[in-house]
């Protein structure tokens, strides 16, 4: 049959299209017989919509995240060590950690046979979902936060602190007793971390008066001067590194070791199961990053507020069946106009080469070109943009940290953390509290 | 320095940044190659000298070594240089020429190979028929090859590789192993002497020096432009004489201990003229 | 070369026809393997090829191994140029050396078995021949062996181009059609052998004295000569005695009795020295001729060994220097070329030799010849390059006057650093 003379391509093609033509085709009539008893329920339970379509999309985007992570940490790395990591998979080989990703996948999903089957299981479950659920509260821009209720801090470390339940699963249920020892580690670590952390952002409620992370942004509106980082040191110092070692990241990375303990709590976990892990502590490093430029970079705010009047300002609706006739004039033209000046400056560019390059061309520009525009008349993008920013600025300082600095003994972490995180987080409240009641009165 | 907590932290993460920003030390193999010195042992390849000739003997030496049996000798350009191949010969079609044996110092034995003409190999098809071509026969092969042709010619060989499915580096490995058998056409007579105890004892050592010298051929070669070879005798013929030096079969028999040097140069004198 | 009569007493066994041909092999036939093998290492006959080995344990390991195949093979392939004795055998007694050889194919449960004989020796491999159709023709060997429906083929393959072939490794390397370059030895040809396959490799003198053990009894055989190494050799005494020739010697005779029954020494020269055991052998000196038994274990005392069975006579016009390095020249000359220590370090030989022979000796020559020596033989392959520094070694040992002032008298001075 004709079914053999088809290319792989062809097959999925073949199988592709009369499945979308025929969803397609089904989604149109349900939309058209009950298009209006949906939008009537949507526009009734519009709260919980809203939140189901933010955690899906949350969600979605996390993994995308973490392989973009895990690129820049092989990257910036590698540069730092003036060597050039990736380069080979992908333009600059971006493509490198989803193949990463998929190797993980593809690998041997191997359960020891003395483990704690129902345990084992579930410990990369606990410790993946511990991350993702926070991200639920990250305010990446004020109109596009999942959940921004009142305890939204209160709820991130309680949610977090879960994953501290996660790891000691893993390193019981592993029957491996280096494997215990790296996550009873772990968890010490995690757990000595958290008072100061959780003691650092006093400081900040007490300034706000709120545990609502939208709030905490909203109260760094306006220059850069406002954000807490100036009006709160101390705390962005303890936050900062009490973030590090919740985060696993170096130099508090002895729950992981590579060079020490193999995996640590992780040994004896591989395929999908590592993988779990593996995500979950990179969607952590982006958690606790968006955290810290939300509560102390004044999240969304850009440094300075300029206020662009755009002079454009077309009435789309005046162009009449103009519009139609410039949208698709308009690819026509611009690859043609971007094509000239290739097919005329050198010989050896074909005309339908010249073609392909005007058309990549114009795309590129005028997708810049609507990007400036977005974030020049759209808020929520602007403020995704800056919060982004500094987010990913945050990234590089910890994937610089794991370049640089040498790791810290288990032992030297928690006195670190007992002896002078929590006295200098206490230290922080009272001058905090001092001040306030100062400048109350 | 006074020991401000942070300031090693400080140092190196700015360190680091630095390095971040500097031009990168990795060389982008394969497009650019790194800068090896000229003798350097780390990759085992042939060479050409400086005239662009492969310093490469065709000694068959490493086919022969090579315990798995995956190097061959064959093959024409490719890259601008002969390759030592990795594979069996049945995959080559063309087979070197002589130029590494006239660099070893034997003689261009087969013009025809040369210049790439082939010789009737309708007899050497009768041998292997014979041999029932199986390649354990290799010497009675060859014997009879040369028997019929009075060398052995380099297409005779390579047929006889393609034919047993004997590699062409041990075929050519075996005849060059034994002395009795020749590459080189024409050269059909010899002086063999004999190097036997007893002869050493009666002057052979001095017949040879002489002969070698006179005739400015070492043992083993054959005498230029002459279808003589100078070699040693495999073993003394029974009854004969010390010291014993054989032409064509012949033992000589006006040779004794005394007259050993005067006698080679006189033989040197009346075939060298 | 002809046959010496021997002395009264010297038992003669190699050269002897049974007055029943075949009547060995019906009898190995009969005793089969175990038997077989039980007999000869009773009569404790060793290898006369050089190695030694009893032959009965030998047998028992190649019948032994595991294999597919196993085969037999005849050495008469005379490496030494100078010698005969095998020659002289193949062609007077080839029915002793065709049963000897069918009677170890029977004991290592050979179906094949080859005689190598040097191609030179066309009436040898004739009168073998001869023999091999006479036997096939009466169904002793062939497509049924003695009737029992076993067959046993055996071929005789003449073989020349290198003195090297009469090593084991090489031989059963140039049978193959391959270069003759030797092997690593263990594993020695009783396990892997012709062709990968274990095979019992016997000099065609071992294999004639095997009829005449098993005709006449172990206890015979073992009566005869070094009770250690029972037996007869073919030797071949050359150079300045009166009658040269071929002699069939108990062993543990002693030299000059070997001396004596080839007519004593040649019209009054004095005899010198003697070389033994051909060009790889040894110089034994006049004064050791009394003391020195014919046989592995004496002549291995003094530096020599039995080797091709050659006695070289040397009377006083024979410079040893000389002789030795031309010796060992073509010990060089003749090497496959396999081993460095072998292909370069027997031409430094020669060459220190020669320096010797041309007075041009530098001080420190002797000690790099013994360390040579010392070095070459330790790293053999092959018996060729562990008996190669031979002729120098007991030259310099024997007759170091004659190397000149550097070897007579070593600097008192040890010399410095060089190892």
């Amino acid at each position: 049959m004709a079914w053999n003379r088809l290319t792989p391509a062809g097959r999925v093609l073949a199988v592709l299209l009369p499945v979308l033509a025929l969803g397609g085709a089904l989604t149109t009539a349900l939309l058209i017989a009950f298009g209006g008893a949906i939008a009537a329920t949507i526009g009734a339970n519009l709260p919980i919509v809203r939140f189901l379509v933010a955690a899906v999309v949350t969600f979605l985007i996390s993994v995308p995240v973490a392989f973009l992570l895990i690129y820049m940490e092989m990257k910036i790395i590698a540069l730092m060590n003036l060597r050039i990591g990736p380069d080979r998979i992908g333009p600059a080989g971006a493509v490198m950690s989803v193949v990463h990703g998929l190797k993980v996948l593809m690998k041997e999903d191997f359960t020891p046979p003395s483990v704690d089957v129902p345990v084992f299981t579930l410990a990369p479950v606990v410790v993946y979902l511990a991350s993702f659920m926070t991200l639920l509260v990250i305010p990446f821009a004020p109109e596009l936060t999942s959940m921004g209720f009142e305890l939204g801090l209160l709820y991130f470390f309680a949610i977090g602190g879960l994953s501290v339940v996660g790891l000691m699963m893993a390193g019981w249920s592993s029957f491996n007793k280096y494997s215990l020892l790296g996550g009873i580690r772990a968890a010490a670590q995690a757990i000595s971390y958290e008072i100061p952390l959780t003691l650092s952002v006093v400081g900040i409620v007490i300034l706000t008066g709120s545990l609502s992370l939208p709030k905490i942004v909203a109260a760094q509106d306006g220059s850069f001067l406002d954000w807490f980082i100036f009006r709160q040191p101390l705390a962005a110092i303890i936050f900062f590194i009490a973030i590090t070692a919740e985060a696993n990241r170096t130099p508090f990375d002895n729950a992981e070791a590579d060079q020490e303990i193999v995996a640590g709590f992780a040994t004896e976990y591989s395929g999908m199961r590592f993988g779990f892990f593996f995500f979950a502590e990179y969607v952590n490093v982006f958690i606790v990053s968006a955290l810290f430029s939300a509560v102390f970079l004044g999240g969304s705010n850009p440094p300075i507020h300029i206020n662009l009047h755009p002079q454009i300002l077309i009435n789309l609706g005046m162009l009449g069946i103009g519009l139609p006739l410039i949208a698709g004039l308009a690819p026509v033209i611009g690859t043609l106009l971007f094509a000239a000046p290739l097919w005329f400056a050198s010989t050896r560019v074909k005309g339908w080469q010249a073609l392909i390059g005007g058309f990549l061309l114009f795309g590129g520009v005028s997708t810049a070109a609507i990007g400036l525009w977005a974030f020049a008349m759209l808020p929520p993008v602007a403020n995704l943009i800056w919060f982004l920013i500094k987010t990913f600025t945050l990234v590089f300082t910890f994937v610089w940290m794991r370049g640089t600095l040498p790791r810290a003994r288990i032992d030297q972490l928690m006195g670190f953390a007992w002896k002078w995180l929590l006295p200098a987080s206490l230290l922080n409240i009272f001058a905090t509290a001092f001040a306030v009641l100062i400048a109350g009165r | 320095m006074p020991r401000i907590p942070g300031a090693g932290l400080v140092s190196g993460m700015r360190l680091t940044l630095t390095r971040f920003f500097q031009p990168k030390r990795t060389v982008m193999y394969p497009e650019a190659k790194p800068d090896i010195a000229p003798r350097n042992r780390g990759r085992l390849e042939l060479v050409t000298d400086e005239h662009g000739t492969l310093k490469c003997e065709t000694c068959f030496q490493c086919a022969q070594a090579c315990p798995i049996e995956c190097i061959d000798m064959g093959g024409t350009d490719t890259k601008g240089r002969f390759a030592v191949h990795w594979g069996p010969a049945e995959q080559y079609a063309e087979r070197r020429e002589e130029s590494a044996m006239r660099r070893s110092g034997r003689t261009v034995s087969d013009a025809a190979a040369a210049t790439g003409a082939t010789i009737n190999t309708t007899k050497v098809d009768e041998i292997l028929e014979a041999h029932d071509y199986d390649p354990h026969h290799m010497l009675g092969i060859l014997e009879a090859i040369q028997g019929a042709y009075g060398y052995l010619p380099v297409d005779a060989l390579k047929r006889v590789s393609g034919a047993t499915g004997a590699w062409y580096a041990m075929v050519y490995g075996t005849a060059t192993f034994y002395k009795h058998l020749a590459f080189e056409p024409g050269v059909t007579r010899s002086i063999a002497v004999c190097r036997c105890a007893n002869c050493l004892v009666s002057g052979a050592g001095s017949v040879m020096g002489t002969l070698s010298y006179e005739f400015a051929t070492e043992f083993g070669r054959a005498i230029p432009w002459s279808n003589l070879r100078l070699e040693s005798l495999p073993s003394h013929l029974l009854g004969a004489p010390s010291p014993l030096v054989v032409i064509d079969g012949e033992p000589q028999r006006d040779l004794s201990a005394k007259n050993a040097a005067s006698w080679a140069a006189a033989l040197a004198g009346r075939y060298a003229a | 070369m002809k046959r010496l009569n021997a002395p009264k007493g010297w038992s003669q066994l190699l050269f002897t026809t049974p007055t029943e041909p075949w009547a060995a092999l019906r009898a190995a036939a009969a005793a089969g393997a175990a038997g077989t093998t039980a007999t000869l290492t009773a009569a404790g006959l060793r290898g006369r090829g050089g190695g030694g080995f009893l032959t009965g344990a030998k047998w028992q390991a190649t019948a032994a191994e595991p294999a597919s195949q196993h085969y037999a093979v005849a050495n008469g392939y005379e490496s030494d140029p100078a010698v005969f004795t095998n020659r002289l055998l193949m062609e007077e007694n080839p029915q002793g050396i065709v049963e000897g050889l069918a009677i170890a194919a029977l004991t290592v449960g050979a179906r094949e078995a080859f005689i190598a004989v040097r191609a030179e020796y066309t009436e040898a491999i004739k009168r073998l021949e001869a023999v091999i159709t006479n036997a096939e023709r009466d169904g002793i060997l062939g497509a049924t062996l003695l009737g029992t429906g076993r067959e046993l083929i055996i071929t005789v393959r003449p073989l020349q181009g290198s003195s090297m072939i009469g090593e084991e490794t090489v031989l059963m390397k140039a049978l193959a059609g391959k270069r003759g370059q030797p092997e690593q030895t263990p594993p020695y040809p009783s396990e892997v052998g012709y062709l990968g396959k274990p095979t019992a490799v016997n000099n065609v003198a071992t294999l004639a004295a095997v009829p005449w053990i098993l005709n006449n009894g172990a206890a015979a055989y073992a009566q005869i000569g070094d009770t250690a190494q029972p037996g007869t050799v073919l030797v071949q005494i050359s150079g300045s005695v009166a009658n040269p020739g071929v002699l069939e010697v108990p062993t543990g005779t002693l030299l000059n009795e070997i001396i004596a029954a080839a007519g004593g020494t040649a019209s009054g020269a004095a005899i010198k020295a003697l070389l033994v055991g051909g060009p790889t052998g040894g110089f034994i000196p006049a004064n050791l001729f009394g003391g020195t038994p014919y046989s592995g274990a004496g002549l291995k005392s003094v530096g020599a060994h039995i080797g091709s069975g050659a006695l070289l006579a040397l009377d006083n016009s024979v410079a040893i220097p000389e002789l030795a390095t031309m010796l060992t020249r073509w010990c060089a000359d003749e090497a496959c070329g396999k081993t460095i220590p072998c292909r370069i370090g027997t031409r430094r030989l020669a060459e220190i030799g020669q320096r010797f022979v041309d007075g041009l000796a530098g001080p420190d020559d002797a000690e790099r010849l013994q360390k040579l020596a010392a070095d070459v033989t330790d790293s053999a392959l092959c018996a060729h390059e562990a008996l190669a520094p031979s002729p120098l070694l007991t030259g310099v040992r024997y007759f170091a006057s004659e190397f000149g002032p550097a070897v007579a008298e070593p600097s008192a001075t040890p010399t410095s650093g060089r190892s």
